[in-house]
């Protein structure tokens, strides 16, 4: 798995940023166990505190939750990884009309842009 | 953890020391077996030659066993295997006397084997040899019969010596040791320095020396201790205890300056 | 706040004229991984000498788990110089058998596992390795005690990139729980991310000590750039000398 980082911004809030993104990408499935701290601190190349940091901040977001025997997991709770999903899309969504609407497209012309790159791709 | 120091600076000593120890036995074992005595070459240059190689090893053995005493601390401390040595979670004075051990067991050996070499060079010598120590125990349970209480003050009195003798093996080592801790206090010319050290420390054993025998002539009544059966064993153990006091200091300075003023640069 | 490792308390050590460090007052606690950046010549080596115990202090103290630099001290600290160290004709198998034989804390077996992940047979002999694997010998034999302070020197100053990431691994894998690591470096980038708290140390004084994110969150810039910014003051064509600092 490919960890980058960017300069501007603490660590810990990166990683929990990206593996967020994994898990409603499905990289970790609802309901399976994450590597101990240290083991997946060490996957990523960062500071096992740091690990610790972003992964308590995804469960206090009831994206994980700590078992005292299995460990950490990631929920179960569809309905918290769909809302997520849906969440993380609407930013990108934003993000990119934000981008469009400074270059001066039209609604409209998004809308043609964008059905013409989908059929491209098909 | 003595125990453990005491081998890997043993083991360090012998690796340097055994290839000089076999080259020295074996250019005797040369000389003495005569091995070349068949070869053209004319007999008495041959035997010249070899006879100066040998008195050049055995020169070299002895040059090599006061460096090697000087370079195991010197190198094995000041140098970058101290990083090592002075990080291990031991004492400092377990890790000089540990040093100070194998050096004079070192200088025994080699002792030991110039022995060894001069029989090798000359077999018959053996016989001689043991003649020798026979005559002597002989003599020596002729004396004990004849006059008991004096002999048995003399083997106290050559025990006595020998004691001392070991002390100043250990007191001419640490004579070295705190010179080279002496000089590492300075910053630059390390080595020199400590060669200068090493000669100050003598030349102040020499005044020391001469102060005390001055004492013992010109006192009488010092002088006086001196005769008699307990006279002999004033001066052994007079000698055990300036040999020992030499050596206390010695080791004491070297300790102090390596754990108090401890510089690798 | 957890238990304080290393305390420095107007530290000062000078060699000849120069003062190498100038009155470092310094607390490390325990369970953290510390940078300690400065440019080469700002007194990284000089600090972690002392609390070694290598070098004794001009002015000043310094304390590791409340006592100076000693046998106790020693046995706590797992140390890897910015040198070769150890006798060029051991085998390595002779080196784990001191380790062993010397350090309580000395775990054979993490050793040994590593050692194997690297390819090194324990029957080679020192002198016969690279000095890029002499080096990763080294490191395995610091990084498999158990200790409660790792202060390594310059551990990844002049390595590739793929040994940069094999030593930063060993270092996050291996270290204890509770133990500290101090890691020396002029090499930022390298080592950000692992790193708890920045200590930057310039012209022996210490300018700067904060953790990694705050910094991150009140400058809005890496230690990184910080650190380029904190040192560049005065420094025209920085960007060539820091080239020849990293050969």
């Amino acid at each position: 798995m490919n960890w980058k980082f960017t300069e501007d911004r603490p660590i810990w809030v990166q990683l929990s940023e990206q593996l967020s993104a994994q898990i409603t990408a499905g990289v970790y499935g609802p309901g399976e166990r994450l590597p101990s701290v240290r083991e997946f601190a060490a996957q990523a190349g960062v500071n096992p505190n740091t690990m610790q940091r972003a992964l308590a901040n995804l469960e206090s977001q009831g994206l994980l939750v700590t078992n005292r025997t299995a460990g950490r997991s990631v929920t179960q709770d569809m309905e918290r990884i769909r809302t997520l999903r849906a969440d993380q899309a609407r930013a990108q969504v934003a993000q990119f009309l934000e981008t469009m609407d400074s270059m001066g497209f039209s609604r409209q012309e998004i809308m043609a842009v964008l059905e013409e790159a989908i059929k491209e791709e098909a | 953890m003595f125990g453990k120091l005491w081998k890997y600076e043993w083991m360090a000593m012998m690796r340097k020391m055994c290839p000089v120890y076999g080259a020295v036995l074996v250019i005797s074992l040369v000389n003495g077996l005569g091995i070349f005595s068949h070869t053209a070459l004319p007999a008495d240059f041959l035997e010249g030659l070899l006879a100066l190689l040998y008195v050049v090893a055995l020169v070299v053995l002895c040059v090599i066993t006061v460096l090697a005493v000087i370079e195991r601390f010197y190198d094995g401390l000041f140098k970058q295997e101290g990083y090592l040595m002075f990080t291990l979670p031991v004492k400092v004075r377990q890790i000089v006397a540990s040093k100070a051990c194998v050096a004079v067991l070192m200088v025994w050996v080699s002792v030991l084997a110039a022995f060894c070499s001069i029989i090798l060079l000359d077999t018959s010598m053996v016989h001689g040899i043991a003649e020798g120590f026979r005559g002597f125990f002989v003599e020596f349970m002729e004396a004990f019969h004849a006059s008991p209480a004096e002999t048995a003050h003399m083997a106290l009195f050559l025990t006595e010596l020998m004691i001392a003798g070991i002390l100043w093996c250990f007191m001419a080592a640490y004579h070295f040791y705190v010179a080279m801790a002496l000089g590492h206090l300075s910053r630059n010319h390390r080595g020199g320095l400590s060669v200068l050290w090493y000669v100050v420390i003598y030349v102040a054993g020499c005044f020391v020396n001469y102060a005390v025998w001055s004492l013992v002539r010109w006192l009488p009544a010092i002088g006086e201790l001196f005769s008699g059966v307990p006279g002999i064993h004033i001066l052994g153990i007079g000698l055990i205890l300036y040999h020992g006091a030499k050596l206390a200091l010695y080791a004491f300075g070297t300790e102090y300056i390596l754990t108090h003023r401890l510089n690798l640069e | 706040m957890s238990e304080i490792l290393m305390t420095c308390r107007g530290l000062t050590k000078r060699f000849g004229k120069k003062e190498a460090l100038s009155g470092v007052d310094l607390e490390l606690e325990a369970g953290r991984i510390v940078g300690l950046l400065g440019p080469n010549g700002s007194g990284k080596t000089t600090l972690i000498k002392l609390a070694n115990g290598l070098l004794s202090p001009d002015g000043g103290e310094i304390r590791i788990g409340g006592e100076r630099p000693g046998v106790h001290s020693k046995a706590m600290i797992s140390y890897l110089p910015d040198q070769m160290y150890v006798a060029d004709w051991m085998k390595v198998r002779d080196l784990l058998a001191m380790f062993q034989d010397f350090y309580a804390d000395f775990r054979p077996e993490v050793a040994r596992e590593l050692l194997r992940s690297l390819d090194i047979l324990p029957d080679e002999r020192m002198k016969h390795l690279s000095k890029g694997t002499k080096e990763k010998v080294q490191l395995t034999l610091v990084m498999s005690r158990a200790a409660r302070l790792y202060l390594l020197d310059e551990p990844i100053g002049g390595v590739d990139p793929a040994a940069r990431d094999f030593i930063l691994r060993t270092i996050l894998t291996n270290y204890s729980e509770d133990a500290t690591v101090l890691i020396s470096t002029h090499l930022i980038s390298d080592v950000e991310q692992v790193l708890d708290e920045a200590v930057f140390l310039k012209e022996g004084r210490v300018v700067r000590h904060d953790s990694v994110d705050d910094i991150r969150e009140q400058e809005g810039k890496s230690v990184d750039q910080l650190f380029r910014e904190v040192f560049a003051v005065g420094l025209p064509g920085r960007a060539e000398e820091e080239k020849g600092v990293r050969g």
